[in-house]
């Protein structure tokens, strides 16, 4: 009978193992959800007791019809619902859908408790019967184990999700699995189903669930490590397979980075029937960042868990484990080794390690944490260090220099700068950073206008910062100037003037403004000019009335010759074009302040110093308007030499430079006048 | 631009939290003054000087002006007017300096080493040049004379005996002209 049923287990999974290569890319689908959660709601009820096979008895009809369905009808795909949702926020792309979250959570949490103490209650069932065949078991478990050991190939992917499960189904293919009695299967896949949901509600999106055709369960679990404060990794970066026997790290270079994030450890895994009661699940276990000898490790670690408990589902101890201790288990808490791959072991089959070489690996590792980080980042409210206001992560823009500024921020300070002209400032806002801004972030964040004169002042500064370029007046591309004034277009050949651009003019000078001015104006009232040239004459005439208009009230840098008007401030000016200092008054190029002290300019004109006088200290100005109208009685302050008036007959003066008050009789400091004044001191109020 | 009130009124806010004792001018925070105490280990130490702020409406994109309302005798402040063209406040200001920056770190920094080869103040800076002593001599000297404590909060004091002091003078004088106008 074992035989028999051998034999048909295999064809079986011979016949699968061929579909699967038809249908690779498109899994089927699970049915709608709503089935499962009646079933496992019931199944509450009546807890440790025999009865609950019976129970379940009933209840079986569901479950078999719909594997009969699924098994004849392998591409009703479109009739079942799903959800689905992708997770791409790792490496790993597994080729199927997760199944829907069920539709009522809180039910589920509600029940996972009494499933708990249900799963828990029915293997101590289990475990009653599995003692019988426990003899046979173990020699099963033995022969599975040789089964595991063979050569590994180099460079596995981690990310071959059906490369691994028709490495489960190999693993299957190599394993006597027991034959059970009806009533021990419907157990075994009442308990899998109800540990499979347990399993989605605990680890929700990292649960990725495989719907098969021959009824078996099949899933991958994500376990991210996380490492709030960091963990090292550390590479050796000349290691070579022949040298694994040497151990002597001075001679090897090795490179250290630290992450907070680290890629999933991948435990995929295929129940078989026999599973909980006889056989544990067929698993394999990938990580990107492992190498086969460790992982191996973990696989062992795994086994002998399994073999603490037997008979009782061990996915969530599996799960817990790979999550809390393992890297404790290989040594790895504080600092991770990033060994090499091509390490000829026969090693286990079901470690499946994704490394290749230093070159790949440390940046795929730094990519995994960078990702995670800003998907942190982007869910998070941060503040921003310029406006101060929160906002969350995605209203945020990050320069290259890794600083990040809110969205308005940035946009106000590149509008800024960009309608001044100082496109040279438009850097980082960060104090001590100055990075660039690159011109692909100013495109999205400036309207087109702003972003297109950002362009054209670029260009012009770069042209300008080269002393030879001019422009050709009649095409506008920019060429280079000869000596003598004189420059060809190399586009349309004209060669003209640099200074007053016009058609070269040997030998006679520049037409003056004015004299252009009049010209083209009396050429206005000539009938003989086409309506083409004359507007466009016009607009020379504007255009030169224009640049009078600017040069009347404002003055002309001494070097690019920038108009510059002053709105306030002193007479030491900078061009903000070039960054020339010059004085506003005598329109010389300067450095410094030497110039104030010559004597011919002052610093500050009259208007501006009256001004700010007024505004600081409005007695300064009663008080030197007194001094000028009582001129005739006044005294120098005692303590400051300033000139101050006497007001009226008062002999008590107070000094609006020095804050000080003294006596116009005496001239000393009066500190107290109830003291100084009086039938023995001076007397206060006096004529002249 | 409304949310940037929120940044005026954080960098007010620290400003006064640093211990600076901080007087609004007319509640648009706009313009206020702010009592600075000269740095130690610097000549300036123990004076107070009065300094005007005025943040730009462009602020904090846009630098504030600074300038002190009683005399400095600095080579890189203008005796005059008050006035510092402070390098660092025009032309390297970012949105993420402060206030308490400027009072912090700026300020203090220039008080400390005047930048002689750009004076406003050429007589300071060729004093300090020449003979640090006397240059030194002399900034206590402004200080004794202009930047002392009650200079700054005596003002007010001053103003009010002042009036008190001109009315009893109007009074008197009132009576005597009175007084002459008899015969």
């Amino acid at each position: 009978m074992r035989k028999a049923g051998r034999t048909g287990v295999r064809q079986d999974q011979r016949h699968h193992h061929s579909r699967l290569n038809e249908i690779d890319e498109n899994w089927v689908l699970r049915p709608s959800v709503d089935q499962e959660p009646n079933l496992i709601q019931t199944d509450l009820s009546p807890p440790s007791s025999p009865s609950t096979s019976s129970a379940t008895e009933s209840r079986i009809e569901p479950i078999t019809v719909s594997l009969l369905v699924s098994n004849r009808t392998p591409r009703t795909r479109q009739n079942f619902k799903w959800v689905s949702k992708n997770r791409r926020a790792h490496a790993v792309k597994p080729k199927f859908v997760k199944r829907s979250e069920l539709g009522s959570p809180n039910n589920e949490v509600g029940s996972l408790n009494s499933l708990d103490s249900d799963i828990g209650s029915l293997s101590i069932e289990q475990k009653v019967n599995t003692k019988q065949e426990k003899g046979g078991d173990e020699e099963e478990g033995e022969g599975r184990e040789r089964g595991w050991r063979e050569t590994i190939e180099v460079s596995e992917s981690v990310e071959d999700v059906d490369g691994i499960f028709s490495r489960l189904e190999k693993f299957q293919l190599g394993v006597e699995e027991p034959e059970l009695s009806e009533e021990q299967l419907r157990i075994n896949d009442q308990l899998q189903g109800d540990e499979l949901l347990a399993m989605e509600s605990i680890y929700g999106d990292n649960v990725f669930i495989l719907d098969r055709h021959d009824g078996l369960r099949s899933f991958q679990i994500h376990t991210h490590i996380e490492a709030p404060s960091g963990i090292a990794i550390t590479a050796m970066l000349n290691s070579s397979d022949e040298l694994q026997t040497k151990i002597d790290s001075s001679d090897d270079f090795s490179y250290s980075f630290r992450v907070e994030y680290l890629p999933p450890i991948l435990l995929t895994c295929l129940l078989p029937k026999p599973y909980p009661s006889h056989l544990p699940p067929y698993f394999a276990i990938s990580v990107r960042w492992l190498d086969s000898s460790k992982i191996s490790n973990l696989c062992s670690k795994l086994d002998s868990i399994w073999r603490e408990q037997l008979g009782q589902e061990v996915i969530y101890q599996w799960v817990e484990w790979l999550q809390s201790s393992s890297l404790s288990h290989l040594g790895f808490d504080k600092e991770i080794m990033l060994g090499t791959c091509g390490k000829r072991l026969t090693g286990d089959r079901r470690a499946v390690s994704g490394i290749s070489s230093p070159d790949v690996d440390i940046p795929l590792i730094k990519s995994y944490n960078d990702e995670r980080h800003l998907e942190n980042f982007l869910t998070n409210l941060h503040e921003c260090c310029i406006c101060f206001s929160e906002y969350a992560g995605t209203e945020f823009i990050r320069l290259p220099c890794q600083h990040f500024f809110c969205c308005k921020c940035m946009r106000t300070y590149s509008d800024m700068h960009i309608k001044e002209g100082t496109i040279s400032k438009l850097q980082c806002p960060d104090t001590k950073c100055g990075g660039m801004v690159p011109p692909a972030l100013l495109k999205r964040l400036l309207g087109d206008e702003e972003y297109e004169r950002w362009e054209s002042l670029m260009l012009q500064k770069t042209l300008d910062s080269m002393s030879d370029v001019a422009y050709c007046p009649r095409c506008e591309t920019p060429c280079i100037e000869d000596e003598d004034q004189h420059a060809q277009c190399s586009k349309c050949l004209f060669s003209f003037c640099t200074l007053c651009r016009e058609r070269r003019h040997v030998g006679i000078a520049c037409m003056t403004p004015e004299l252009k001015l009049l010209i083209l104006q009396e050429r206005q009232n000539s009938s003989q000019l086409k309506e083409e040239q004359k507007h466009r004459e016009r607009e020379m005439i504007n255009e030169i009335l224009s640049v009078k208009e600017i040069l009347r009230d404002a003055k002309q840098c001494p070097s690019c010759k920038m108009a510059i008007s002053r709105t306030e401030g002193c007479n030491k000016m900078v061009c903000d074009n070039c960054g020339q200092y010059f004085c506003y008054r005598c329109n010389q190029a300067i450095d410094g302040y030497d110039h104030f002290r010559s004597g011919t300019c002052d610093l500050f004109p009259q208007e501006v110093i009256q001004e700010w006088e007024e505004r600081i200290n409005p007695r300064q100005v009663l008080g030197q308007i007194q001094a000028e109208l009582f001129a005739a009685h006044g005294q120098a302050c005692p303590n400051c030499g300033q000139f101050n008036a006497k007001i009226g007959n008062n002999n008590h003066i107070f000094c609006w430079a020095c804050q000080v008050h003294y006596c116009y009789l005496c001239k000393k400091i009066v500190r107290r006048s109830s003291q100084h004044y009086g039938p023995r001191g001076c007397k206060q109020h006096t004529v002249g | 631009m409304s949310s940037p009130s929120k940044r005026r009124e954080m960098d007010l806010m620290k400003l006064m939290m640093g211990d600076y004792k901080v007087e609004m001018i007319n509640d648009g925070m706009q313009e206020f003054y702010v009592d600075f105490h000269g740095p130690s280990e610097s000549p300036y130490h123990g004076g107070v000087w009065r300094i005007r702020v005025e943040l730009p409406d462009a602020y904090p994109y846009k630098s504030p002006s600074i300038g002190f309302v009683n005399k400095i005798y600095h080579p890189n402040v203008d005796e005059m007017s008050g006035s510092v063209c402070l390098d660092v406040i025009n032309q390297t200001w970012s949105p993420m300096f402060d206030l308490v920056n400027v009072f912090e770190v700026f300020l203090p920094q220039l008080l400390l080493y005047p930048n002689p080869s750009d004076p406003l103040n050429g007589e300071a800076a060729a004093l300090m040049m020449r003979d640090r002593a006397a240059y030194e001599q002399r900034v206590k000297e402004y200080r004794e004379k202009y930047a002392k404590p009650e200079d700054i909060g005596a003002a007010p004091e001053e103003k009010s005996s002042d009036e008190e002091l001109s009315e009893d003078e109007s009074d008197s004088s009132d009576e005597q002209v009175a007084g002459k106008a008899d015969p």
